[in-house]
């Protein structure tokens, strides 16, 4: 019964795709994150290539991911989710509603660290959440183990005996992007004969058996449907094992619940997961080597936690060492050694010392030295002739005492941001739809603004983001503080100990910006009128996000708007996520490849239309809304004083600009503006303003007779270009149809008062 | 002894182990050689081995490393971590070695390098007074532009030369293979810009007592939990103006002519990197004057070149920009020897010395 396989030289994310590709599920819903987004970008790749059929749908969010993946496994689908970090933690609400309704599915959690500070290496800090959520949690310490895994944990799941959603866990770089040799079945019919059916007693895709899925339940019941969950747990490490079992015969490839390492002699050993085992592996040879008995345990199953197991194994041990590669503050040792320590415990003959050691957080290397100092440690507790510390951290510096970081640029000053560069001048009413009009300097003296970012930032070549971002501060006067959110302008300003802000800057997450800065509005402005801050202090409260941000973040901006806050609201939108590699966002336009909408004989590039989030902002009612671009003009330093009027006098404002992405766009990092100029002029981006409820166009290109077809602008892009062959004509003519309907509409919003 | 003789035999002894770092930008396709190179060690040669790069955000300019260990002997390579005390360190570009000191961290006195850059191997001077016994340059970046193909393939005919583990047939094959998605014209590109590599390769091996013996290692970054501030606050913003970014161009920069400018501003409208050098009045009575580039900073975009109405802005060979025009600095009054002092003050030999005594290294 054995299965044919081949060699592959792949990465962990790849054989999750590998195995996608024979597991055929029918349905993956994702939201990208770093490490992780290239699971779906390669499941994309196929499906455009025709090579599966898989339903990708790529949600506004993890939490909205998690509840699509929910949905399609109540249907008896196989499902798939990949995801890492603080998008795991953001959809964890989602993760024990799935497994208390007992529905299957496979989610790859690629580690990473868990924000803030915001770190996008591996460790396992959001792995160690998913120990409560009721989830069957696999390891994979190798790429080769990533795709076994991803097999063997739809099969364990769908075990009428279990009946559980299934997490595989691999590291976040060194596995998910190192390529190493492996292999893979020959046949995906192999696969197919290993998985058999999925059999579903329940599915809510039959109307002939109703059912009720989630219903309210209370006590004396909820505590009956949890010890289901516990006998189902208990169930599962005995599947696991079988499965595994039958797994070896057709691939040579064996996982034990719990894996040991030259133990048999052993007197210490470590205890560690996933990719830094394999690198201890080395430690304990060469320690071997030099005639000591050292080995290593290693499970390859977290939840149902090998119990049994762990106490085989370690019975002859007179010492062991857990590394962490996370903490849990306070507990003065980390999620494993709980586990370790109360299995150990179980068994009262047990007289072996633990230690732990927490490593390797935020993806710091743990080389086979740190491995052998563990070990060290381990061989030293054996001797029981020193006190060593039942717990710390090895690979913390400490730094030199009293000194701090020098100020390296001055600090801006009051009178330098109060320039005569920009003012406002009030309208009388009826003179014109405008309450207010912006002077603004000419661009030969706004050079003298000071830049509120210094130089050395580290955004790609032609990033239109920071000439945008200058262009709308330079109509700022006087001291801002700003709250970005994730994404490119977060990322590449910030990698610490380096800060571009030259003003106060906050980060959060990019679902929950805008509310973070509402409370320090609303917190100046009560400190202000408590006295607690000077009567004359006056700040502008502006929050940058990108277009993503404006996705996954939607929900809590249009709160905030809703609110009318005093703050601004500025998207610099460049048409996708780009800090994650080019995955689609919703602004992305029709038809765009980008990494999760490639172009294949399957495909032609993003399928659905592009976000209008300038009406969903001004649907909110909020005084001032606009769109720009960036120009040798004055257009958008003329918008930035309007906003920072609003955001005074009248609450939130809101502005979207359009800025050049030469990375992602594929386009010449010199062309940016021309790119910019021809998005307006096809009127896909019009640039106009929402000022009180009245509609007024800034730039009619139509007026001017400098409108031109869309395929003007798509030319210039190596990821739109495509649009342009005639194989994408209908596609090409879809999108046209859109930008015009979009446009006449906008025209007769701008002609008529009440619309 | 002789020499000749035990340069051959040195040759040809294949590594049982071999492990290479490579050093770069992103965009300068590091990456790609890493996978390159491992792939045709592994499916081509049939060794066993591993590749991965580590990586900032998906980003062109950001500090990237690439790692590759072959064991010639077919044993499983199991270790994920990155590679520290490399055979072989790649450097991508000449500029890193002054932008990102920390790139010979952990070189050792057998570590050989290969660097791009114009000099003659005998003229490369590396960071703290590093010296390895064999470096090797080749100027990849007039080979790539010549080639119009990727630097990558142009560092991989570098690294080929110095590794007998891995025929040069084998690499050929896994270039065009690894571009076979693109078209016909980038993959005869690097594929010439491969083979025409060669001869441009300059190496020299130093005798060995010119060698360090030490491992070398980086200064540490200076803060620490003693004295970082807590909750990640960083208490002195700005200080990415202490970064250069000059590796991030690719062979061409504006080069600015003060006699045809009239001060119209555009080019610091539309500038991303805020290089601009402007004579500030602070009375406001003299309108802003142009002075120059901060070459620190630029990335090369050339979006400056675009808008100038006058072609006081060019477009230009970096090579070609003369030395007095790369004297402007955005912060003039950025007293640069006294940060340094600052900085220096916190460098490798006290602050070794000081975190060793009290056991804390690590």
């Amino acid at each position: 019964m054995t299965s044919e396989q081949v060699p592959k030289f792949l990465t962990g994310n790849e054989m999750v795709a590998e195995a996608a590709r024979v597991i055929d599920f029918h349905f993956m819903g994702y939201y990208p994150i770093t490490p992780s987004t290239e699971i779906a970008e390669l499941i994309n790749g196929m499906k455009s290539q025709g090579e599966v059929s898989t339903v990708l749908l790529p949600a506004d969010g993890e939490h909205g991911a998690a509840g699509a993946c929910f949905g399609a496994a109540s249907g008896g689908a196989r499902v798939l989710n990949a995801t890492s970090a603080n998008g795991f933690l953001y959809s964890l609400e989602q993760l024990p509603v799935q497994a208390g309704c007992r529905l299957p599915m496979v989610l790859n959690l690629v580690t990473r660290s868990v924000s803030g500070p915001l770190d996008i290496r591996c460790d396992h800090s959001d792995l160690m959440f998913a120990l409560q959520t009721g989830w069957i949690v696999l390891l994979a310490s190798s790429p080769q183990a990533v795709y076994d895994m991803n097999i063997i944990a739809v099969k364990l799941g769908e075990h009428p005996e279990v009946r559980l959603p299934v997490i595989v866990a691999s590291d976040g770089f060194f596995t998910s992007h190192q390529r190493q040799s492996c292999q893979i079945f020959k046949e995906k019919k192999d696969v197919q004969e290993f998985l058999g059916p999925r059999n579903d007693t329940i599915t809510t895709l039959d109307p002939r058996k109703p059912i009720t899925l989630g219903p309210y339940m209370n006590d004396p019941d909820l505590i009956n449907n949890k010890y289901q969950l516990h006998l189902a747990h208990e169930a599962a490490l005995k599947v696991f094992r079988n499965i595994c079992k039958e797994y070896e015969k057709r691939t040579s490839r064996s996982y034990d619940p719990l894996e040991t390492y030259k133990l048999e002699d052993a007197t210490s050993a470590l205890f560690l997961i996933n990719s830094a085992a394999e690198t201890a592996k080395d430690a304990v040879d060469h320690v071997r080597a030099e005639g000591k008995k050292v080995g290593l345990l290693k499970p390859n199953i977290l939840r149902p936690f090998p119990f049994e197991d762990l106490k085989i194994a370690s019975h002859k041990l007179s010492s062991l060492v857990i590394g962490e590669r996370s903490d849990t503050p306070g507990s003065s040792g980390g999620p494993l050694s709980q586990e370790v320590r109360s299995a150990l415990l179980a068994d009262h003959h047990c007289e072996i010392s633990t230690i732990s050691r927490v490593y390797g957080l935020g993806g710091k290397d743990f080389r086979e030295e740190d491995a052998a100092e563990m070990i060290d440690l381990g061989l030293r507790l054996t001797t029981k002739s020193e006190s060593i510390p039942l717990f710390g951290f090895i690979g913390t510096r400490s730094g030199v005492p009293n000194t701090l970081p020098p100020q390296v640029i001055p600090i801006l000053e009051k009178s330098q941001l109060i320039s005569k560069l920009v003012s406002i001048e009030k309208l009388s009413p009826g003179s014109s739809k405008q309450k207010i009009k912006a002077l603004v300097a000419d661009p030969s003296l706004l050079v003298a603004r000071p830049k509120r970012i210094s130089p050395g930032h580290g955004a790609c070549p032609g990033c239109g983001i920071f000439s945008g971002l200058d262009q709308f501060f330079k109509g700022i006067e006087g001291d801002v503080v700003v709250l970005y959110h994730t994404g490119c302008a977060m990322v590449v300003t910030t990698d610490y100990p380096f800060s571009a802000h030259r003003v106060t800057y906050i980060h959060n997450l990019f679902q929950n910006g805008a509310p973070t800065l509402s409370g320090l509005v609303e917190v100046f402005e009560e400190k202000r009128r408590r006295g607690e801050i000077q009567a004359n202090e006056d700040l502008t409260f502006i929050m940058v996000t990108g277009d993503g941000g404006m996705d996954i973040g939607m929900g809590p901006t249009i709160g905030t708007a809703l609110r009318n806050h005093k703050m601004i609201i500025l998207e610099y939108d460049n048409q996708g996520y780009m800090n994650t590699g080019g995955q689609l966002s919703y602004t992305t336009p029709y038809g765009k490849a980008t990494s999760t909408s490639q172009v294949g004989k399957n495909s032609f590039g993003k399928s659905f239309h592009h976000k209008d989030t300038i009406s969903i902002m001004a649907a909110t009612g909020i005084p001032y809304v606009f769109s720009a671009i960036e120009g040798i003009g004055t257009d958008l330093v003329e918008k930035g004083a309007k906003a920072q009027w609003y955001a005074k006098n009248k609450g939130l404002a809101f502005g979207k600009i359009l800025v050049a992405c030469p990375l992602n766009w594929a386009s010449e990092e010199s062309k940016g503006l021309e790119i910019l100029q021809r998005a307006a002029d096809c009127c896909f981006f019009p640039i106009y303003e929402i000022e009180n409820g009245l509609t007024i166009l800034n730039y009619n290109p139509e007026a001017l007779g400098k409108k031109v077809p869309v395929e003007n602008w798509l030319q210039m892009m190596g990821k739109e270009k495509h649009l342009l062959k005639p194989e994408y004509a209908s596609a090409l003519e879809e999108f046209q149809t859109e930008v015009d309907r979009r446009w006449q509409q906008l025209k007769i919003k701008s002609e008529h008062p009440l619309l | 002894m002789w020499p000749f003789k035990k340069k051959e035999t040195e040759a040809t002894v294949l590594r049982k182990l071999l492990s290479i770092r490579m050093e770069a930008i992103g965009g300068q396709g590091a990456n790609s050689a890493g996978k390159i190179l491992a792939e045709a060690a592994v499916l081509g040669m049939g060794y066993a081995g591993n590749h991965f790069s580590s990586f900032g955000s998906e980003k062109r300019g950001s500090p990237v490393r690439s790692f590759v260990r072959v064991s010639t002997e077919n044993k499983p390579v199991r270790t994920a971590s990155y590679i520290k005390h490399p055979d072989i360190l790649v450097v991508f570009h000449e500029s890193l070695l002054d932008s990102h000191n920390e790139i010979t961290d952990g070189a050792t006195a057998s570590t050989e390098l290969i660097i791009n850059s114009k000099k003659d191997p005998q003229n490369i001077r590396l960071p703290y007074g590093l010296k390895l016994k064999r470096v090797t340059t080749i100027d990849a970046t007039t080979v790539a532009l010549k080639s119009k193909c990727g630097l990558n393939a142009v560092m991989l005919a570098a690294i080929v030369e110095a590794c007998p583990e891995i025929k040069k047939e084998k690499l050929a094959q896994t270039l065009t293979s690894y571009f076979s998605g693109l078209s016909e014209i980038v993959r005869k590109n690097n594929l010439d810009g491969f083979e025409a590599a060669f001869k441009y390769i300059k190496s020299h091996r130093f005798s060995e007592d010119q060698c360090n013996r030490e491992i070398q290692t980086s200064p540490l970054p200076e803060m620490g939990w003693i004295n970082a501030p807590i909750g990640g606050v960083i208490i002195n913003p700005g200080n990415s103006a202490l970064k250069d970014h000059s590796a991030s161009r690719k062979g061409y920069a504006p080069l600015f002519t003060k006699e045809l400018c009239y001060n119209c501003g555009f080019c610091d409208m539309v500038c991303p990197d805020y290089c601009f050098v402007w004579d500030l009045d602070p009375t406001g009575a003299k309108a802003p004057a142009l002075q120059g580039i901060d070459y620190q900073y630029c990335k090369g975009c050339q979006k400056c070149v675009t808008v100038c109405p006058v072609s006081a802005l060019t477009l230009t060979l970096e090579s070609e920009i003369p030395e007095e025009s790369k004297m402007h600095r955005v912060f003039s009054n950025l007293n640069a020897e006294n940060i340094e002092k600052q900085w220096k003050k916190l460098s490798l030999p006290t602050y070794a010395e000081k975190i060793s005594k009290n056991g804390d290294f690590k």
